[in-house]
């Protein structure tokens, strides 16, 4: 079989890396990681209570979508205490609740999100970029297993002020080129930034970009193609994830199969549904 | 499946969506050049599916109804989106997932001309029929073979560049051949 029929054979049989049957149920109490867009998600979930709208079904969720967009968010250090989320719809406008959630919203309409469950991922083996980390990695960790590893890649760790926060952030920045036939030679660059507490130096949110040429080729930007949630399960205490329905508001459940992910400080949660008003 | 799904048996209507998932992200992951529009675009073709279920006509496959949901779930968003990304090779962990070959051929895939792309990924990757490609572009079954030879004759010059030139015996035919 030549080159090209077995590179055809493995396109047709590709999955998504994440996927995975409901019936796989691992609990896996060590520290997590969220991948970004281009890494499959093996998806746990562990119990936690039952809101008083049950997304129980969120448990069936066939892969993870990344997050394209957060309005706000904050991190916190192990142990401390978290507040239950509250949902609300947005009528053109995000709007936040009590409590330490984030909302998921698109271009096309207004979704939020009510974390029923705690998801959490892991991933394996080394890489060339801090597109993923591995269980235990601090910034640091990741920053010595990459740098120096690859000509292509540049590596950065830094500490800056965030919101009046200290915040360790690890920059890892990957080129490569393609020069087919006809085509040209072609450069794209990837990039992952993650950030830590730098108490603890573990990474717990990261973003994902690539690069985004304009339409006259003039001029290129990175663009935020994903973002990643850790979660450290350990650290949150029972019922962080309880939920209640503001008085008026119901909530309409996607097709099944369908989740998406919120990022709490405290890790990842999932729910799916769109809020609607009785 | 499809008359429980209907009927409001979740379980019937999470199986659809779990028996045509993979294909359905493979398909459009081929057309976007990246795995999160894919994801989001796959999304949204079982969102429609699942309002649309119930006008499901069984005049094809149930497989060919989600491609042309999703093929047109595609072409709302190349209309919507306003600049221009390059086709994308992916990096990251996607080369430990494939092959160097399936990178290569991948990223060749995603510099065809988009209508040549569509044609070879509905034939050759998703192998669906000349007909069920034609139904899920809306083109004639010609349109659907000559735009998958051309697509095919590109692939072989834009390889050569890479793999070197192919001995006689090698082509980029598949048809009639299992793999």
């Amino acid at each position: 079989m030549n080159r090209y029929k077995r590179a055809l054979r493995e396109l047709r049989n590709e999955v998504p890396r994440g996927y995975t049957s409901p019936a796989v149920r691992l609990v896996r109490p060590a520290l997590a990681l969220a991948g970004c867009a281009a890494l499959g998600i093996v998806v746990f979930s562990l119990p936690v209570k039952a809101s008083a709208v049950s997304l129980g079904e969120v448990a069936q969720a066939m892969s993870r979508r990344p997050v394209k967009h957060t309005i706000n968010y904050d991190m916190m250090l192990p142990g401390r205490e978290h507040q239950s989320a509250e949902i609300w719809e947005a009528d053109g406008k995000v709007r936040m609740g009590d409590g330490n959630l984030w909302v998921i919203f698109d271009e096309k309409g207004e979704w939020a999100f009510i974390p029923s469950q705690k998801q959490v991922a892991y991933s394996e083996g080394k890489h060339l970029m801090a597109g993923i980390v591995s269980e235990g990695d601090t910034l640091p960790d990741l920053e010595r297993a990459i740098r120096g590893k690859s000509p292509n890649t540049t590596v950065t760790l830094s500490e800056r002020v965030e919101n009046g926060r200290r915040v360790l952030e690890l920059r890892s920045r990957r080129y490569f080129e393609t020069n087919f036939k006809g085509q040209g030679r072609k450069r794209y660059a990837i990039e992952s930034v993650w950030g830590a507490d730098p108490t603890d130096k573990l990474p717990r949110w990261g973003r994902h970009y690539q690069a985004v040429h304009s339409e006259n080729g003039t001029s290129v930007r990175m663009r935020q193609v994903g973002r990643s949630v850790i979660d450290y399960p350990e650290k949150a205490p029972p019922g962080t994830f309880d939920v209640t329905v503001p008085e008026g508001w119901k909530l309409r459940r996607l097709p099944p199969g369908i989740a998406f992910g919120i990022g709490t400080p405290s890790g990842v949660a999932y729910g799916a549904g769109k809020l609607t008003k009785k | 499946m499809i008359r429980k799904a209907l009927a409001g048996d979740e379980r019937a209507g999470d199986w659809i969506a779990r028996e045509h998932y993979p294909k359905i992200i493979r398909f459009l992951r081929h057309l976007t050049g990246n795995l999160s529009d894919a994801e989001d675009l796959t999304q949204n073709t079982f969102i429609r599916a699942n309002s649309a279920l119930a006008e499901f006509r069984h005049d094809s496959s149930l497989s060919t109804w989600l491609h042309r949901i999703a093929y047109r779930e595609y072409c709302h968003y190349l209309r919507d989106r306003r600049e221009y990304v390059e086709p994308f090779p992916e990096m990251t962990h996607e080369f430990r997932q494939r092959s160097e070959d399936a990178v290569v051929l991948a990223a060749a895939i995603q510099n065809l001309p988009s209508d040549l792309r569509e044609a070879f990924v509905l034939q050759e990757i998703q192998r669906l029929s000349v007909r069920e490609a034609a139904t899920v572009l809306g083109v004639p079954e010609g349109t659907v073979k000559s735009r998958n030879h051309l697509a095919r004759t590109r692939l072989r010059t834009a390889l050569e560049g890479v793999w070197g030139h192919p001995n006689s015996a090698e082509s980029l035919e598949t048809k009639n051949e299992s793999i």
